[in-house]
């Protein structure tokens, strides 16, 4: 009778063919459909499948913890907060990155230029421009600029990750609410920086006074009861006079200058990409021939500078 | 022949739930853990426990952790995990009997069901067997090949082709193993006369 002796079972007809073994296994079969000869063998495999229960069980609460802790990390899936705060973090370091060059590189030479940024970006605008030539005010060194920048903006209640040459969690000045009226020392800049966009002819170039930057030059404007252009006509350009001694001075033609409409505040940020870029002609270079009459603190620039680093970093 | 629910593997329901579970923990979600280890692990325990009763629970855990591990690369649905949850627990028992120095103890296994000498099947009234009980009845004498077999599929509730993938054989040798198996146990049953309440009064065993 042992298995050995009859693998196969030729001893005695079985209704239990390979097919019934396979459903009595599987449990898809009930007693009722199967010969009487073969319900002891179905209440034996019933009976040791034992149907699981859903209690708890001992060792439960560690076990868990446990696998939570062993299941590696999702490629690409955030679905919980505990992953996705690093993958935030990450994007917002890239952003971070795009950004701080776009400050150094781009419109943000304009506030750099007029010691307007930041004490720390402020700082490192002013060491990186040095590097190629240009200077540029150093809060570290004229505590004057540093001080314009404090009273003239005010901070933000929202941390903007792009400004991070710093922390990611330093909040940067956001705009004032109301467009400052531009200290007359900087208003050559900021009009050689409004002509140059006039003059470059294209929609897309055309002078932003939504702008944080232009809406200053027209609030100084009206309050003279002058058009910008008006205002503009009657202050002397950068064309007399450029810090590095030439008003040709290149640009690198690389330059990821932004759309005017990127200069927005970051919370009407428009659509356009830092990819979309439109250059403003000479607004950079112009910005700079400002500082070099104004000698920097200029609130308007600063604040729209500070203002296009947080729009390109809010995408 | 219609389903019979009592019997070994989940209903299409519960399965469904699982399988929503099982996405859930890919994210370590506690609640979805908790689902999968409270519908597996006694399956799980059971299956070490009739190959290693001593180092069950350990086995059993480091097999948990070893597939929490791993999950990010695992495809497929709850079905599929519980299949690997047993290949992973089958290489931990083997690795543990390598480690012993041994091989494992298939062949004594009657007394190791904890520790339940279970009398001759026709001793007891096959209703009022417990589970470890049954297992015991069903496996007495078999080949440890097809003892475990068996148990992947009546205490793993795996299907005949997740076995395969187990044990690492195809589902042709499972089906043929696994019917050799119940014949030897259907020819012993008879044998000794056992029986269910259903059955007449004169061949129940009292």
């Amino acid at each position: 009778m042992s298995p050995p002796d009859d693998p196969r079972g030729e001893m005695h007809w079985s209704p239990l063919d390979e097919r019934t073994a396979d459903a009595l296994l599987d449990g898809r079969v009930a007693a009722r459909d199967l010969p009487r000869a073969l319900h002891p063998l179905h209440e034996v495999i019933r009976q040791a499948a034992a149907p699981v229960g859903r209690a708890p069980l001992p060792g439960e609460e560690e076990l868990v913890r446990a696998f939570a802790a062993a299941v590696g990390p999702v490629p690409g899936v955030s679905s919980t907060s505990t992953r996705r705060k690093p993958m935030l973090t990450r994007l917002l370091t890239l952003k971070a990155a795009a950004a701080a060059a776009a400050v150094l590189f781009g419109s943000g030479v304009a506030a750099a230029a007029t010691g307007a940024l930041p004490g720390p970006m402020q700082t490192v605008a002013a060491h990186s421009l040095a590097s190629v030539g240009w200077s540029v005010p150093d809060p570290g060194h004229a505590t004057t600029h540093g001080h314009a920048v404090t009273t003239t903006t005010q901070p933000s209640t929202t941390t903007v990750p792009s400004t991070t040459t710093v922390p990611s969690t330093t909040t940067v000045p956001s705009t004032t609410t109301t467009p400052p009226i531009v200290n007359s020392s900087n208003l050559p800049g900021l009009c050689t920086a409004y002509n140059a966009s006039t003059s470059g002819g294209t929609e897309t170039s055309k002078p932003n006074l939504g702008s944080t930057a232009f809406s200053a030059l027209a609030a100084t404007a009206s309050a003279k009861g002058e058009s910008v252009e008006q205002l503009c006509a009657g202050v002397a350009t950068g064309s007399n006079g450029t810090p590095h001694g030439s008003s040709t001075a290149p640009v690198p033609s690389t330059q990821p200058t932004l759309p005017p409409e990127a200069t927005q505040p970051h919370g009407n940020s428009s659509s356009s990409g830092p990819g979309h870029s439109t250059s403003v002609p000479g607004s950079a270079h112009a910005s700079v021939s400002g500082a070099a009459h104004a000698g920097g603190g200029a609130a308007g620039t600063g604040v729209g500078g500070t203002t296009t680093t947080s729009a390109s970093a809010s995408r | 022949m219609e389903p019979d629910d009592t019997a070994g593997s989940v209903g299409p329901d519960v399965a469904s739930d699982l399988d929503t579970a099982l996405e859930a923990a890919r994210h370590a979600d506690p609640w979805a853990i908790t689902c999968l280890f409270r519908a597996f692990q006694p399956q799980l325990l059971r299956y070490l426990r009739y190959r290693a009763p001593e180092v069950a629970d350990d086995l059993a855990s480091e097999t948990w952790l070893a597939t929490a591990r791993s999950l990010v690369g695992f495809k497929g649905d709850a079905n599929d995990f519980r299949a690997w949850l047993f290949a992973v627990a089958r290489r931990r028992l083997i690795d543990h009997y390598r480690a012993m120095g041994r091989r494992p103890r298939i062949e004594s296994l009657e007394p190791d069901v904890h520790g339940t000498a279970v009398a001759d099947v026709a001793e007891v009234v096959i209703d009022e067997l417990g589970a470890e009980e049954a297992l015991s009845v069903l496996l007495r004498g078999l080949p440890p090949e097809q003892a475990e077999v068996v148990v992947l599929r009546v205490v793993g509730g795996l299907s005949a082709d997740e076995v395969g993938t187990v044990v690492g054989r195809s589902a042709g040798w499972v089906r043929t193993t696994q019917h050799r198996a119940l014949r030897a146990l259907e020819a012993r049953l008879l044998d000794n006369g056992a029986t269910t309440r259903g059955d007449s009064p004169e061949a129940v065993t009292p």
